[in-house]
């Protein structure tokens, strides 16, 4: 074998080689980036909204009168969790409850994990958003869960963990429906007639 | 970039603003209340000396007459929101562009910090943020959710309260009406204790903004830069040599 076959092949072997690790490290990147993370108690939106067939607005009070939608009390979740599953299991059976109720007793709210994130450059009113959604499709306000939120976070009657969304970082996956990317905002704003000057959302 | 020569119709809302040179006290409410606002950071004495005070509204002194019949003219000078704006034809990616309802929008996120839209500024409104903006422990739990804090090397500049305009139309928009005239105020206008600055369309012929631009004390900042501004200063009656 001559200097140069040699020298070919260990060309091919080291691109062989570069490729396969960058692989692994653009999988590992876009895990680190998009894997669902650990919420302190592990709830289930399926259970919730996909059984129990809970409207959204039920307990994301804000999101019909606010810009932000809001999380849930410890004393709204506790409304119903005081009979609800609580009082008539065996404490063994239903950890994640008995989590809660420890959160209530001991008064300590919930640190939850936030999944959805626009940047801070970014002014969003989910108030809005509803509104526009509700005056296209008056059969909307009905169901909002599958008409109206689903439009950004997906259906979430069938999501046991809520996935973080794919931001602008989109390597392998390619863009899915949780997203906040501004490509998937300018493009339903661009096909509804929302408004498209920067200052709509950036100011 | 854009030929000098061509007079802009801008059509539908045009949001201006009008200052009334005689009513100006000099109080300087509304540089507090555009802090307050906005959101602007405090630079220090330091970085104040080497002029680089972040004020999106500033005020002007003019000193006329001889000593002992000194007048003095205070001058709000804040962004002027220029139809054909200097700004928005050097900046390079497009961070300085100009919205349909007449704003001379500032992009924070797209901003590189050229500073070349400050050079060009002939009214001297731009501000750059040179280092990180700060605030003391407990300052920064009063900031405006509504605003972005900027980050160094982004420039800044009046937005004549953008996030208020948006607020005040969407809430116009989900009542199915229009914003009226004097609904809309930003910080400035709405701390002014003698009303000097008097906010809305200028396209509305009924509107107090166009009413004031058609008097015979109307007068633009630099009008013969061809900048087109939407401020429009209400000259002093008595003395005409301020501007």
């Amino acid at each position: 074998m001559s200097f140069e076959q040699k020298l070919l092949k260990t060309i091919r072997a080291l691109i062989l080689i570069g490729a396969i690790f960058g692989a692994i490290c653009l999988w590992v990147v876009q895990w680190w980036l998009t894997h669902p993370k650990k919420q302190p108690i592990a709830f289930s939106h399926k259970i919730h909204v996909g059984q129990r067939q809970i409207s959204c607005f039920f307990c994301h009070t804000g999101v019909e009168h606010g810009d932000i939608a809001g999380v849930p009390s410890v004393q709204d979740c506790m409304q119903c969790h005081q009979v609800v599953a609580n009082e008539q299991v065996v404490a063994n059976e239903r950890p994640e409850i008995q989590k809660l109720t420890g959160y209530w007793e001991r008064k300590q709210p919930i640190e939850w994990f936030k999944v959805y994130k626009v940047p801070k450059h970014v002014h969003f009113s989910h108030k809005v958003h509803i509104a526009f959604l509700a005056k296209r499709n008056p059969d909307a306000l009905k169901d909002p869960g599958k008409f109206i939120c689903a439009q950004c976070h997906g259906d979430v009657s069938q999501m046991s963990t809520i996935a973080a969304p794919v931001g602008t970082v989109m390597l392998l996956t390619g863009n899915a429906n949780p997203n906040t990317s501004m490509g998937f905002c300018v493009d339903c704003h661009h096909a509804n007639g929302g408004p498209m000057d920067c200052t709509a959302c950036h100011r | 970039m854009t030929d000098p020569k061509i007079e802009y119709n801008w059509e539908g809302t045009q949001w201006g603003m009008v200052v009334d040179v005689d009513r100006c006290i000099g109080c300087e409410a509304c540089m507090i209340a555009c802090r307050a606002e906005n959101n602007i950071p405090v630079v220090g004495a330091e970085q104040n000396a080497m002029g680089r005070i972040m004020d999106w509204i500033h005020l002007e002194r003019y000193y006329s007459g001889e000593y002992p019949n000194v007048t003095a003219q205070f001058v709000p000078m804040l962004c002027q929101q220029c139809g054909n704006a200097p700004c928005e034809s050097v900046c390079p990616v497009f961070a300085s562009v100009h919205t349909t309802d007449g704003l001379n929008a500032q992009v924070y996120n797209r901003c590189v910090g050229t500073r070349f839209c400050a050079n060009n500024c002939p009214y001297h409104v731009r501000k750059f943020n040179y280092f990180p903006p700060t605030w003391q422990a407990p300052l920064e739990q009063q900031l405006n959710p509504d605003v972005t804090t900027r980050k160094s090397g982004v420039m800044e500049k009046c937005t004549f309260c953008v996030q208020r305009i948006r607020k005040a139309e969407l809430g116009a928009r989900m009542d199915g009406v229009n914003v009226s005239d004097g609904q809309l105020r930003p910080a400035c206008v709405q701390s002014c204790p003698t009303q000097a600055l008097i906010f809305g369309d200028l396209n509305d012929t009924k509107s107090a903004v166009s009413t004031y631009g058609r008097s015979h004390r109307a007068v633009r900042v630099l009008e013969d830069e061809n900048t087109d501004p939407h401020v429009i200063y209400l000259r002093p009656e008595k003395l005409d040599h301020a501007f």
